[in-house]
Protein backbone atom coordinates (compact mmCIF):
# COMPACT_ATOMS: atom_id res chain seq x y z
CA UNK A 1 0.00 0.00 0.00
CA UNK A 2 1.51 3.27 -0.90
CA UNK A 3 1.67 5.86 1.57
CA UNK A 4 -0.77 8.42 0.24
CA UNK A 5 -3.20 5.29 -0.14
CA UNK A 6 -2.29 5.19 4.06
CA UNK A 7 -2.97 9.02 4.72
CA UNK A 8 -6.20 9.04 2.30
CA UNK A 9 -7.72 5.75 4.34
CA UNK A 10 -6.68 7.38 7.67
CA UNK A 11 -8.46 10.89 6.70
CA UNK A 12 -11.66 8.83 5.72
CA UNK A 13 -12.27 7.13 8.47
CA UNK A 14 -11.44 9.44 10.76
CA UNK A 15 -13.90 12.19 9.24
CA UNK A 16 -16.78 8.78 9.38
CA UNK A 17 -15.67 8.70 12.66
CA UNK A 18 -16.15 12.01 13.89
CA UNK A 19 -19.69 12.73 12.28
CA UNK A 20 -20.82 9.67 14.23
CA UNK A 21 -19.05 10.13 17.47
CA UNK A 22 -19.22 14.07 16.90
CA UNK A 23 -21.96 14.14 19.24
CA UNK A 24 -20.09 13.97 22.12
CA UNK A 25 -18.08 17.00 21.35
CA UNK A 26 -21.69 19.12 21.18
CA UNK A 27 -21.25 22.49 22.53
CA UNK A 28 -24.78 22.83 23.83
CA UNK A 29 -28.27 20.94 24.28
CA UNK A 30 -29.10 20.42 20.50
CA UNK A 31 -33.07 20.69 21.85
CA UNK A 32 -32.83 23.41 23.77
CA UNK A 33 -35.55 25.85 22.35
CA UNK A 34 -34.51 29.73 22.41
CA UNK A 35 -36.53 31.79 21.07
CA UNK A 36 -35.30 35.18 21.80
CA UNK A 37 -32.16 33.82 20.36
CA UNK A 38 -33.38 32.68 17.09
CA UNK A 39 -31.47 32.55 13.55
CA UNK A 40 -28.41 34.06 15.34
CA UNK A 41 -25.48 34.52 13.54
CA UNK A 42 -22.03 32.59 14.62
CA UNK A 43 -21.21 33.24 17.76
CA UNK A 44 -18.53 31.50 20.30
CA UNK A 45 -21.70 30.10 22.20
CA UNK A 46 -22.77 28.80 19.07
CA UNK A 47 -20.96 28.52 16.33
CA UNK A 48 -22.71 27.65 13.62
CA UNK A 49 -25.44 30.00 14.93
CA UNK A 50 -28.90 29.11 15.86
CA UNK A 51 -31.91 27.76 13.98
CA UNK A 52 -35.58 29.10 13.72
CA UNK A 53 -35.70 27.73 17.23
CA UNK A 54 -33.13 29.13 18.47
CA UNK A 55 -31.44 25.60 18.76
CA UNK A 56 -27.33 25.27 18.43
CA UNK A 57 -27.14 24.52 14.67
CA UNK A 58 -23.72 22.82 15.30
CA UNK A 59 -24.59 20.42 17.95
CA UNK A 60 -27.63 19.70 15.72
CA UNK A 61 -25.59 18.73 12.77
CA UNK A 62 -22.96 16.77 15.79
CA UNK A 63 -26.33 14.88 16.74
CA UNK A 64 -27.74 14.74 13.12
CA UNK A 65 -24.49 12.76 12.25
CA UNK A 66 -24.88 10.31 15.01
CA UNK A 67 -28.36 9.14 14.09
CA UNK A 68 -27.51 8.90 10.22
CA UNK A 69 -24.20 6.93 11.00
CA UNK A 70 -25.50 4.75 13.89
CA UNK A 71 -28.27 3.58 11.54
CA UNK A 72 -25.79 2.98 8.51
CA UNK A 73 -22.94 1.22 10.03
CA UNK A 74 -24.76 -0.69 12.83
CA UNK A 75 -26.79 -2.33 9.90
CA UNK A 76 -23.82 -2.83 7.94
CA UNK A 77 -22.01 -4.90 10.84
CA UNK A 78 -25.02 -6.79 11.05
CA UNK A 79 -24.29 -7.44 7.92
CA UNK A 80 -21.17 -8.25 7.81
CA UNK A 81 -21.92 -10.59 10.88
CA UNK A 82 -24.45 -12.64 9.49
CA UNK A 83 -24.82 -11.92 5.88
CA UNK A 84 -20.94 -13.05 4.78
CA UNK A 85 -21.19 -16.61 6.84
CA UNK A 86 -24.23 -17.47 5.43
CA UNK A 87 -23.03 -16.90 2.40
CA UNK A 88 -19.24 -18.32 2.33
CA UNK A 89 -21.75 -21.40 3.65
CA UNK A 90 -23.86 -21.33 0.23
CA UNK A 91 -20.79 -20.52 -1.82
CA UNK A 92 -19.02 -23.54 -0.14
CA UNK A 93 -21.85 -25.96 -1.49
CA UNK A 94 -20.52 -27.94 -3.69
CA UNK A 95 -23.06 -29.11 -5.49
CA UNK A 96 -24.54 -26.88 -8.21
CA UNK A 97 -27.17 -24.97 -6.22
CA UNK A 98 -30.83 -25.71 -7.34
CA UNK A 99 -32.38 -23.61 -9.49
CA UNK A 100 -34.30 -22.39 -7.78
CA UNK A 101 -32.56 -21.06 -4.96
CA UNK A 102 -30.12 -18.94 -7.34
CA UNK A 103 -33.44 -17.55 -9.29
CA UNK A 104 -34.66 -16.58 -5.30
CA UNK A 105 -31.49 -15.47 -4.72
CA UNK A 106 -31.56 -13.30 -8.11
CA UNK A 107 -35.38 -12.34 -7.36
CA UNK A 108 -34.79 -10.67 -3.76
CA UNK A 109 -31.53 -8.37 -5.20
CA UNK A 110 -33.16 -7.24 -8.22
CA UNK A 111 -35.03 -5.06 -6.12
CA UNK A 112 -33.30 -1.41 -5.43
CA UNK A 113 -33.00 -0.34 -1.53
CA UNK A 114 -35.16 2.31 -2.43
CA UNK A 115 -38.12 -0.06 -2.82
CA UNK A 116 -37.38 -1.70 0.41
CA UNK A 117 -37.47 1.62 2.13
CA UNK A 118 -40.75 2.53 0.18
CA UNK A 119 -42.44 -0.35 1.55
CA UNK A 120 -41.22 -0.17 5.13
CA UNK A 121 -41.90 3.35 5.34
CA UNK A 122 -45.52 2.41 3.85
CA UNK A 123 -45.94 -0.04 5.88
CA UNK A 124 -44.73 0.73 9.68
CA UNK A 125 -44.59 4.54 9.16
CA UNK A 126 -40.87 6.28 8.98
CA UNK A 127 -39.14 6.29 12.12
CA UNK A 128 -35.46 5.41 12.91
CA UNK A 129 -35.93 1.76 13.33
CA UNK A 130 -38.05 0.85 10.54
CA UNK A 131 -35.15 2.97 8.12
CA UNK A 132 -32.59 0.19 10.12
CA UNK A 133 -34.49 -2.56 9.26
CA UNK A 134 -35.10 -1.45 5.42
CA UNK A 135 -31.24 -0.90 5.46
CA UNK A 136 -30.40 -4.36 6.80
CA UNK A 137 -32.87 -6.18 4.67
CA UNK A 138 -31.82 -4.69 1.39
CA UNK A 139 -28.06 -4.97 2.18
CA UNK A 140 -28.93 -8.71 3.76
CA UNK A 141 -29.65 -10.60 0.59
CA UNK A 142 -26.95 -8.76 -1.54
CA UNK A 143 -23.90 -9.26 0.32
CA UNK A 144 -25.16 -12.82 0.62
CA UNK A 145 -25.36 -13.49 -3.20
CA UNK A 146 -21.54 -11.07 -3.15
CA UNK A 147 -19.94 -13.54 -0.83
CA UNK A 148 -21.21 -16.34 -2.29
CA UNK A 149 -20.50 -15.54 -6.31
CA UNK A 150 -16.83 -14.55 -5.05
CA UNK A 151 -16.24 -17.54 -2.75
CA UNK A 152 -17.22 -19.48 -5.51
CA UNK A 153 -14.01 -18.07 -7.69
CA UNK A 154 -12.08 -18.28 -5.10
CA UNK A 155 -12.43 -22.39 -4.67
CA UNK A 156 -11.21 -22.67 -8.60
CA UNK A 157 -7.71 -21.16 -7.17
CA UNK A 158 -4.91 -23.43 -6.72
CA UNK A 159 -4.54 -22.24 -3.07
CA UNK A 160 -7.49 -23.90 -1.84
CA UNK A 161 -6.56 -26.86 -4.13
CA UNK A 162 -2.96 -26.94 -1.64
CA UNK A 163 -4.82 -26.11 1.38
CA UNK A 164 -7.21 -29.08 0.76
CA UNK A 165 -4.05 -31.66 0.00
CA UNK A 166 -2.86 -30.39 3.83
CA UNK A 167 -5.78 -31.67 5.58
CA UNK A 168 -7.44 -27.92 6.27
CA UNK A 169 -11.28 -28.65 7.38
CA UNK A 170 -13.84 -26.87 4.88
CA UNK A 171 -14.61 -24.52 8.10
CA UNK A 172 -10.78 -23.56 8.31
CA UNK A 173 -10.74 -23.48 4.19
CA UNK A 174 -13.73 -20.95 4.10
CA UNK A 175 -12.71 -18.40 7.52
CA UNK A 176 -8.81 -18.95 7.14
CA UNK A 177 -8.13 -18.82 3.60
CA UNK A 178 -10.93 -17.71 1.38
CA UNK A 179 -12.77 -14.90 4.21
CA UNK A 180 -9.81 -12.73 4.39
CA UNK A 181 -9.90 -12.53 0.50
CA UNK A 182 -13.23 -11.96 0.03
CA UNK A 183 -13.32 -9.52 2.71
CA UNK A 184 -11.91 -6.66 1.08
CA UNK A 185 -14.54 -6.69 -1.63
CA UNK A 186 -17.39 -7.07 0.75
CA UNK A 187 -16.28 -4.14 2.52
CA UNK A 188 -15.84 -2.22 -0.21
CA UNK A 189 -19.45 -3.25 -1.46
CA UNK A 190 -20.35 -2.05 2.02
CA UNK A 191 -18.74 1.47 1.55
CA UNK A 192 -20.29 2.19 -1.39
CA UNK A 193 -23.48 1.67 -0.08
CA UNK A 194 -23.22 3.25 2.85
CA UNK A 195 -22.56 6.43 0.87
CA UNK A 196 -25.54 5.52 -0.83
CA UNK A 197 -27.92 5.14 2.52
CA UNK A 198 -26.69 8.35 3.75
CA UNK A 199 -27.89 10.29 1.04
CA UNK A 200 -31.14 8.11 0.60
CA UNK A 201 -31.78 8.47 4.26
CA UNK A 202 -31.47 12.31 3.90
CA UNK A 203 -33.47 12.63 0.82
CA UNK A 204 -36.06 10.94 2.62
CA UNK A 205 -36.54 12.62 5.62
CA UNK A 206 -35.50 16.02 3.43
CA UNK A 207 -39.05 15.07 1.77
CA UNK A 208 -41.03 14.46 4.99
CA UNK A 209 -40.36 10.73 5.53
CA UNK A 210 -38.26 11.61 8.31
CA UNK A 211 -36.78 9.05 11.34
CA UNK A 212 -39.56 10.51 13.64
CA UNK A 213 -40.70 13.80 15.36
CA UNK A 214 -38.13 13.99 17.80
CA UNK A 215 -34.85 12.78 15.97
CA UNK A 216 -32.39 15.39 14.90
CA UNK A 217 -31.14 13.97 11.40
CA UNK A 218 -29.42 16.22 8.48
CA UNK A 219 -32.29 16.19 6.23
CA UNK A 220 -35.11 17.54 8.17
CA UNK A 221 -32.41 20.39 9.36
CA UNK A 222 -32.01 20.77 5.47
CA UNK A 223 -35.40 21.09 5.25
CA UNK A 224 -35.75 23.48 8.15
CA UNK A 225 -32.59 25.80 6.93
CA UNK A 226 -34.13 26.18 3.73
CA UNK A 227 -37.62 27.47 4.93
CA UNK A 228 -35.43 30.47 6.73
CA UNK A 229 -32.61 30.83 3.93
CA UNK A 230 -33.97 34.66 3.49
CA UNK A 231 -32.29 35.07 6.89
CA UNK A 232 -29.62 32.66 7.47
CA UNK A 233 -28.60 31.86 4.00
CA UNK A 234 -25.65 29.91 5.51
CA UNK A 235 -27.10 27.68 7.53
CA UNK A 236 -28.54 25.53 4.88
CA UNK A 237 -24.59 24.86 4.25
CA UNK A 238 -23.86 22.97 7.56
CA UNK A 239 -25.75 20.00 7.06
CA UNK A 240 -24.89 19.93 3.66
CA UNK A 241 -21.32 20.13 4.06
CA UNK A 242 -21.15 17.51 7.04
CA UNK A 243 -22.74 14.93 5.24
CA UNK A 244 -21.10 15.32 1.35
CA UNK A 245 -17.82 15.04 3.86
CA UNK A 246 -19.24 11.88 4.96
CA UNK A 247 -20.34 10.61 1.65
CA UNK A 248 -17.33 11.82 0.29
CA UNK A 249 -15.38 9.90 2.85
CA UNK A 250 -17.51 6.73 2.18
CA UNK A 251 -16.79 6.81 -1.25
CA UNK A 252 -12.83 7.43 -1.01
CA UNK A 253 -13.05 4.16 0.97
CA UNK A 254 -14.43 2.41 -1.34
CA UNK A 255 -12.58 3.47 -4.32
CA UNK A 256 -9.31 3.02 -2.75
CA UNK A 257 -10.08 -0.69 -2.11
CA UNK A 258 -10.76 -1.07 -5.51
CA UNK A 259 -7.75 0.82 -6.59
CA UNK A 260 -5.96 -1.98 -4.19
CA UNK A 261 -7.65 -4.47 -5.65
CA UNK A 262 -6.43 -4.06 -9.13
CA UNK B 1 -30.25 -27.28 -24.73
CA UNK B 2 -28.21 -24.78 -22.27
CA UNK B 3 -30.04 -22.17 -24.14
CA UNK B 4 -33.68 -23.62 -22.58
CA UNK B 5 -32.27 -23.91 -20.02
CA UNK B 6 -31.23 -19.72 -19.35
CA UNK B 7 -35.29 -19.48 -20.90
CA UNK B 8 -36.64 -21.15 -18.49
CA UNK B 9 -34.42 -20.12 -15.41
CA UNK B 10 -35.24 -16.11 -16.93
CA UNK B 11 -39.08 -16.75 -17.09
CA UNK B 12 -38.65 -18.64 -13.39
CA UNK B 13 -36.80 -15.63 -11.83
CA UNK B 14 -39.70 -13.04 -13.17
CA UNK B 15 -42.55 -15.29 -11.91
CA UNK B 16 -40.39 -15.20 -8.40
CA UNK B 17 -39.46 -11.59 -8.39
CA UNK B 18 -43.41 -10.97 -8.90
CA UNK B 19 -43.93 -13.40 -6.68
CA UNK B 20 -41.83 -11.95 -3.60
CA UNK B 21 -42.32 -8.79 -4.59
CA UNK B 22 -45.70 -8.98 -4.19
CA UNK B 23 -46.06 -11.45 -0.88
CA UNK B 24 -42.99 -9.16 0.73
CA UNK B 25 -45.22 -5.60 0.24
CA UNK B 26 -48.23 -7.41 1.55
CA UNK B 27 -46.85 -9.27 4.68
CA UNK B 28 -45.40 -6.44 5.77
CA UNK B 29 -47.86 -4.09 5.09
CA UNK B 30 -49.91 -6.49 7.56
CA UNK B 31 -47.77 -7.26 10.13
CA UNK B 32 -47.57 -3.53 10.74
CA UNK B 33 -47.94 -2.27 14.54
CA UNK B 34 -50.51 0.40 13.19
CA UNK B 35 -53.33 -1.10 12.17
CA UNK B 36 -54.69 -0.18 8.69
CA UNK B 37 -57.69 0.16 9.09
CA UNK B 38 -57.16 2.64 12.31
CA UNK B 39 -54.85 4.43 10.01
CA UNK B 40 -57.22 4.94 7.58
CA UNK B 41 -59.84 5.90 9.69
CA UNK B 42 -57.81 8.39 11.32
CA UNK B 43 -57.14 10.24 7.78
CA UNK B 44 -60.70 9.73 6.32
CA UNK B 45 -62.78 11.29 9.81
CA UNK B 46 -62.22 13.63 12.18
CA UNK B 47 -62.80 11.69 15.09
CA UNK B 48 -64.00 8.12 14.39
CA UNK B 49 -65.56 5.17 16.84
CA UNK B 50 -64.80 1.92 17.21
CA UNK B 51 -67.85 0.64 15.22
CA UNK B 52 -66.87 3.17 12.55
CA UNK B 53 -63.63 0.93 11.94
CA UNK B 54 -64.63 -2.19 12.25
CA UNK B 55 -67.27 -0.92 9.05
CA UNK B 56 -64.44 0.06 7.61
CA UNK B 57 -61.97 -2.90 8.65
CA UNK B 58 -64.91 -5.32 6.86
CA UNK B 59 -65.68 -2.92 3.76
CA UNK B 60 -61.90 -2.65 2.94
CA UNK B 61 -61.32 -6.46 3.41
CA UNK B 62 -58.89 -6.16 6.45
CA UNK B 63 -60.70 -8.72 8.48
CA UNK B 64 -60.17 -11.58 6.59
CA UNK B 65 -57.36 -13.86 7.34
CA UNK B 66 -54.23 -12.84 5.64
CA UNK B 67 -53.66 -15.97 3.21
CA UNK B 68 -57.13 -15.01 1.58
CA UNK B 69 -56.31 -11.49 1.84
CA UNK B 70 -53.36 -12.28 -0.42
CA UNK B 71 -55.39 -14.70 -2.77
CA UNK B 72 -58.23 -12.53 -3.18
CA UNK B 73 -56.03 -9.65 -4.05
CA UNK B 74 -53.98 -11.98 -6.67
CA UNK B 75 -57.25 -12.61 -8.11
CA UNK B 76 -57.81 -9.10 -8.86
CA UNK B 77 -54.77 -8.30 -9.98
CA UNK B 78 -55.04 -11.03 -12.57
CA UNK B 79 -57.47 -9.11 -13.69
CA UNK B 80 -55.81 -5.73 -13.96
CA UNK B 81 -57.61 -4.55 -10.73
CA UNK B 82 -55.48 -3.24 -7.92
CA UNK B 83 -57.73 -1.72 -5.36
CA UNK B 84 -58.81 1.89 -5.33
CA UNK B 85 -56.39 4.61 -3.60
CA UNK B 86 -57.44 5.15 -0.20
CA UNK B 87 -56.81 9.08 -0.31
CA UNK B 88 -58.19 9.83 -4.01
CA UNK B 89 -60.51 6.69 -4.18
CA UNK B 90 -59.53 6.13 -7.96
CA UNK B 91 -58.71 3.01 -9.57
CA UNK B 92 -55.27 2.41 -8.68
CA UNK B 93 -54.31 1.76 -12.05
CA UNK B 94 -55.06 4.55 -13.66
CA UNK B 95 -53.34 6.93 -11.24
CA UNK B 96 -50.50 4.51 -12.03
CA UNK B 97 -50.68 4.74 -15.73
CA UNK B 98 -51.41 8.79 -15.49
CA UNK B 99 -47.71 9.28 -14.11
CA UNK B 100 -46.06 7.09 -15.51
CA UNK B 101 -45.12 8.46 -19.25
CA UNK B 102 -43.35 11.34 -17.54
CA UNK B 103 -41.10 9.79 -15.37
CA UNK B 104 -40.18 7.58 -18.52
CA UNK B 105 -39.49 10.63 -20.19
CA UNK B 106 -37.54 12.24 -17.70
CA UNK B 107 -35.35 8.98 -17.24
CA UNK B 108 -35.12 8.09 -21.20
CA UNK B 109 -34.24 11.78 -20.94
CA UNK B 110 -31.45 11.35 -18.31
CA UNK B 111 -30.17 8.24 -19.67
CA UNK B 112 -28.91 10.29 -22.85
CA UNK B 113 -27.54 12.71 -21.14
CA UNK B 114 -25.46 9.87 -18.88
CA UNK B 115 -24.05 8.19 -21.98
CA UNK B 116 -23.27 11.44 -23.43
CA UNK B 117 -21.93 13.28 -20.66
CA UNK B 118 -19.99 10.42 -19.33
CA UNK B 119 -18.03 9.13 -22.85
CA UNK B 120 -17.30 12.67 -22.84
CA UNK B 121 -16.23 13.09 -19.50
CA UNK B 122 -14.39 9.72 -19.77
CA UNK B 123 -12.48 10.51 -22.48
CA UNK B 124 -11.49 14.14 -20.84
CA UNK B 125 -10.66 12.20 -17.70
CA UNK B 126 -8.25 9.78 -19.69
CA UNK B 127 -6.90 12.62 -21.66
CA UNK B 128 -6.22 15.31 -18.53
CA UNK B 129 -2.63 14.99 -17.88
CA UNK B 130 -1.69 13.58 -14.12
CA UNK B 131 -2.46 16.62 -12.08
CA UNK B 132 -5.85 17.27 -13.34
CA UNK B 133 -6.73 14.03 -13.50
CA UNK B 134 -6.28 14.13 -10.04
CA UNK B 135 -8.42 16.74 -9.70
CA UNK B 136 -11.09 16.03 -12.08
CA UNK B 137 -11.19 12.53 -10.91
CA UNK B 138 -11.76 13.82 -7.23
CA UNK B 139 -14.51 16.20 -9.22
CA UNK B 140 -16.68 13.57 -10.06
CA UNK B 141 -16.47 11.65 -6.73
CA UNK B 142 -17.39 14.73 -5.12
CA UNK B 143 -20.50 14.91 -7.47
CA UNK B 144 -21.57 11.17 -6.83
CA UNK B 145 -21.25 12.17 -2.94
CA UNK B 146 -24.08 14.90 -3.30
CA UNK B 147 -27.53 14.02 -3.07
CA UNK B 148 -30.20 14.50 -5.39
CA UNK B 149 -32.39 16.88 -3.76
CA UNK B 150 -29.51 19.13 -2.94
CA UNK B 151 -28.62 19.39 -6.99
CA UNK B 152 -32.04 19.91 -7.97
CA UNK B 153 -32.41 22.72 -5.31
CA UNK B 154 -29.10 24.64 -6.37
CA UNK B 155 -29.99 24.07 -9.96
CA UNK B 156 -33.49 25.72 -9.58
CA UNK B 157 -32.18 28.46 -7.12
CA UNK B 158 -29.31 29.26 -9.40
CA UNK B 159 -30.94 29.16 -12.93
CA UNK B 160 -34.60 30.25 -12.23
CA UNK B 161 -34.61 32.32 -8.91
CA UNK B 162 -31.19 34.18 -9.47
CA UNK B 163 -30.45 33.69 -13.15
CA UNK B 164 -34.00 33.81 -14.59
CA UNK B 165 -32.79 31.37 -17.61
CA UNK B 166 -35.55 29.05 -16.73
CA UNK B 167 -39.44 29.01 -15.22
CA UNK B 168 -40.20 26.66 -12.87
CA UNK B 169 -43.77 26.56 -14.06
CA UNK B 170 -45.90 26.70 -17.15
CA UNK B 171 -43.48 24.73 -18.99
CA UNK B 172 -44.76 22.39 -21.75
CA UNK B 173 -42.47 20.26 -24.01
CA UNK B 174 -39.45 19.09 -23.38
CA UNK B 175 -38.21 22.01 -21.47
CA UNK B 176 -40.44 20.41 -18.67
CA UNK B 177 -38.25 17.21 -18.89
CA UNK B 178 -34.98 18.58 -19.42
CA UNK B 179 -34.00 20.29 -16.15
CA UNK B 180 -34.91 17.24 -14.07
CA UNK B 181 -33.56 15.06 -16.47
CA UNK B 182 -30.42 17.04 -16.14
CA UNK B 183 -29.89 16.26 -12.50
CA UNK B 184 -31.10 13.52 -12.21
CA UNK B 185 -28.11 12.80 -14.39
CA UNK B 186 -25.09 14.27 -12.66
CA UNK B 187 -24.76 11.58 -10.34
CA UNK B 188 -24.63 8.24 -12.30
CA UNK B 189 -22.74 10.61 -15.46
CA UNK B 190 -19.59 11.03 -13.13
CA UNK B 191 -19.98 7.48 -12.05
CA UNK B 192 -19.91 6.28 -15.30
CA UNK B 193 -17.29 8.72 -16.33
CA UNK B 194 -14.99 6.97 -13.70
CA UNK B 195 -15.38 3.82 -15.02
CA UNK B 196 -15.29 4.80 -18.46
CA UNK B 197 -11.71 6.13 -17.66
CA UNK B 198 -11.04 2.73 -15.85
CA UNK B 199 -12.13 0.74 -18.81
CA UNK B 200 -9.89 3.00 -21.12
CA UNK B 201 -6.60 2.45 -18.63
CA UNK B 202 -7.37 -1.02 -19.09
CA UNK B 203 -7.68 -1.05 -22.85
CA UNK B 204 -4.32 0.44 -23.28
CA UNK B 205 -2.47 -2.76 -22.35
CA UNK B 206 -3.71 -4.65 -24.54
CA UNK B 207 -1.72 -5.75 -27.35
CA UNK B 208 -4.11 -4.20 -30.12
CA UNK B 209 -3.33 -0.35 -28.94
CA UNK B 210 0.42 -1.73 -29.68
CA UNK B 211 0.10 -2.91 -32.80
CA UNK B 212 -2.40 0.47 -34.05
CA UNK B 213 0.30 2.30 -32.65
CA UNK B 214 2.76 0.25 -34.96
CA UNK B 215 0.59 0.75 -38.17
CA UNK B 216 0.80 4.53 -37.74
CA UNK B 217 -2.54 5.32 -36.53
CA UNK B 218 -3.13 8.67 -35.03
CA UNK B 219 -3.78 8.73 -31.09
CA UNK B 220 -7.02 10.01 -31.73
CA UNK B 221 -7.98 7.97 -33.80
CA UNK B 222 -7.14 4.73 -31.65
CA UNK B 223 -9.16 6.51 -28.94
CA UNK B 224 -11.93 6.97 -30.52
CA UNK B 225 -12.68 4.30 -32.89
CA UNK B 226 -10.45 1.34 -31.46
CA UNK B 227 -9.75 1.70 -27.33
CA UNK B 228 -13.42 3.42 -26.64
CA UNK B 229 -15.64 0.55 -28.05
CA UNK B 230 -14.25 -1.98 -26.89
CA UNK B 231 -14.17 -0.48 -23.51
CA UNK B 232 -17.86 0.74 -23.90
CA UNK B 233 -18.92 -2.97 -24.73
CA UNK B 234 -18.36 -3.91 -20.91
CA UNK B 235 -20.12 -1.07 -19.36
CA UNK B 236 -23.27 -1.30 -21.79
CA UNK B 237 -25.10 -3.81 -19.59
CA UNK B 238 -24.58 -2.38 -16.19
CA UNK B 239 -25.71 1.02 -17.52
CA UNK B 240 -28.66 -0.42 -18.72
CA UNK B 241 -29.53 -1.85 -16.12
CA UNK B 242 -29.17 1.47 -14.36
CA UNK B 243 -31.58 3.01 -16.30
CA UNK B 244 -33.96 0.58 -14.01
CA UNK B 245 -32.69 1.82 -11.15
CA UNK B 246 -32.85 5.45 -11.98
CA UNK B 247 -37.12 5.23 -12.37
CA UNK B 248 -36.76 4.39 -8.75
CA UNK B 249 -34.38 7.20 -7.96
CA UNK B 250 -36.67 10.13 -10.07
CA UNK B 251 -38.64 9.99 -7.22
CA UNK B 252 -36.86 12.59 -5.42
CA UNK B 253 -35.79 14.76 -7.96
CA UNK B 254 -39.45 14.84 -9.24
CA UNK B 255 -40.06 15.94 -5.59
CA UNK B 256 -38.26 18.48 -5.71
CA UNK B 257 -39.28 19.91 -9.42
CA UNK B 258 -42.73 18.84 -8.39
CA UNK B 259 -43.37 17.28 -11.41
CA UNK B 260 -46.53 14.98 -10.77
CA UNK B 261 -44.55 11.74 -12.45
CA UNK B 262 -44.41 8.33 -10.44
CA UNK B 263 -41.54 9.12 -7.88
CA UNK B 264 -44.17 11.74 -6.96
CA UNK B 265 -47.01 9.58 -6.64
CA UNK B 266 -44.67 6.59 -4.15
CA UNK B 267 -43.96 9.30 -1.93
CA UNK B 268 -47.46 10.61 -1.31
CA UNK B 269 -48.72 7.23 -1.03
CA UNK B 270 -45.87 6.37 1.64
CA UNK B 271 -46.49 9.84 3.52
CA UNK B 272 -50.47 8.58 3.18
CA UNK B 273 -50.02 5.11 3.72
CA UNK B 274 -52.11 4.38 0.93
CA UNK B 275 -52.04 0.84 0.71
CA UNK B 276 -52.95 -0.37 -2.31
CA UNK B 277 -51.11 2.06 -3.97
CA UNK B 278 -48.24 1.15 -2.76
CA UNK B 279 -48.33 -2.70 -3.63
CA UNK B 280 -48.95 -1.67 -7.12
CA UNK B 281 -46.16 1.11 -6.97
CA UNK B 282 -44.16 -1.23 -5.63
CA UNK B 283 -44.85 -3.85 -8.44
CA UNK B 284 -44.35 -1.80 -10.89
CA UNK B 285 -41.23 -0.63 -10.39
CA UNK B 286 -40.06 -4.59 -9.97
CA UNK B 287 -41.60 -4.81 -13.26
CA UNK B 288 -38.92 -2.23 -14.74
CA UNK B 289 -36.55 -3.60 -13.11
CA UNK B 290 -37.17 -6.76 -14.52
CA UNK B 291 -37.66 -5.52 -18.27
CA UNK B 292 -34.04 -3.54 -18.02
CA UNK B 293 -32.33 -6.62 -16.30
CA UNK B 294 -33.91 -8.98 -18.95
CA UNK B 295 -32.40 -6.55 -21.71
CA UNK B 296 -28.89 -6.29 -19.75
CA UNK B 297 -28.35 -9.89 -20.13
CA UNK B 298 -29.39 -9.98 -23.71
CA UNK B 299 -27.07 -7.66 -24.51
CA UNK B 300 -24.29 -8.55 -22.56
CA UNK B 301 -25.00 -12.70 -24.02
CA UNK B 302 -24.99 -10.52 -27.46
CA UNK B 303 -21.52 -8.88 -26.99
CA UNK B 304 -20.17 -11.53 -25.30
CA UNK B 305 -21.06 -13.71 -28.61
CA UNK B 306 -19.76 -10.66 -30.79
CA UNK B 307 -16.61 -10.69 -29.04
CA UNK B 308 -15.95 -13.99 -28.90
CA UNK B 309 -16.02 -14.85 -32.75
CA UNK B 310 -13.93 -11.65 -33.44
CA UNK B 311 -11.37 -13.49 -31.19
CA UNK B 312 -11.60 -16.78 -33.02
CA UNK B 313 -11.27 -14.61 -36.27
CA UNK B 314 -8.01 -13.32 -35.03
CA UNK B 315 -6.78 -16.39 -34.37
Amino acid sequence: MKKSEKISIGICVFLILLCAFGAFFAPNDPQKVDLLGKLQGPSSQYPFGTDAMGRCVLSRVLYGGRTTLVIVLFSSILILLTGLPIGLLMGSARKKTSLLGESLLNAATALPPIAYLIVFMGAWGSGALTTMVAIAASLFLRVIKLAKSKTELEYAKAYILCATAAGASRLRLLFIHILPNILRDIILFLCLSCAEMIMMITSFSFMGLGLGDDTIDWGTMILDAQKVAYKRPDMIFYPIAVMFLCTLAFNILGQEKRAQHS
Amino acid sequence: MKRYRSMIRRIMEVILTFFLVSIFSFILMRVSPVDPATAYARRAMVSPTPEQIQELRVELGFDKPLVIQYADWVHHALHLDFGKSLVTGRPALTELVQSVPLTIKVVLIAALIEAAGAILAGCLLYLLPKAGRVIAGFLTLAAISIPGFYVASVYLELFATRLHWISVVGNSGISRFIHPAVCLALAPMCFYARLIRNELQKEEQEDYVFYERCRGLSEKRILFFHMLPHGLIALIPSFLQNIGLTIAGAAIIERVFSLPGLGYLIIDSVLNRDTPMIHLEVLFLALMLVITNIVSDLAQDRLLKRNLTRGENAQ
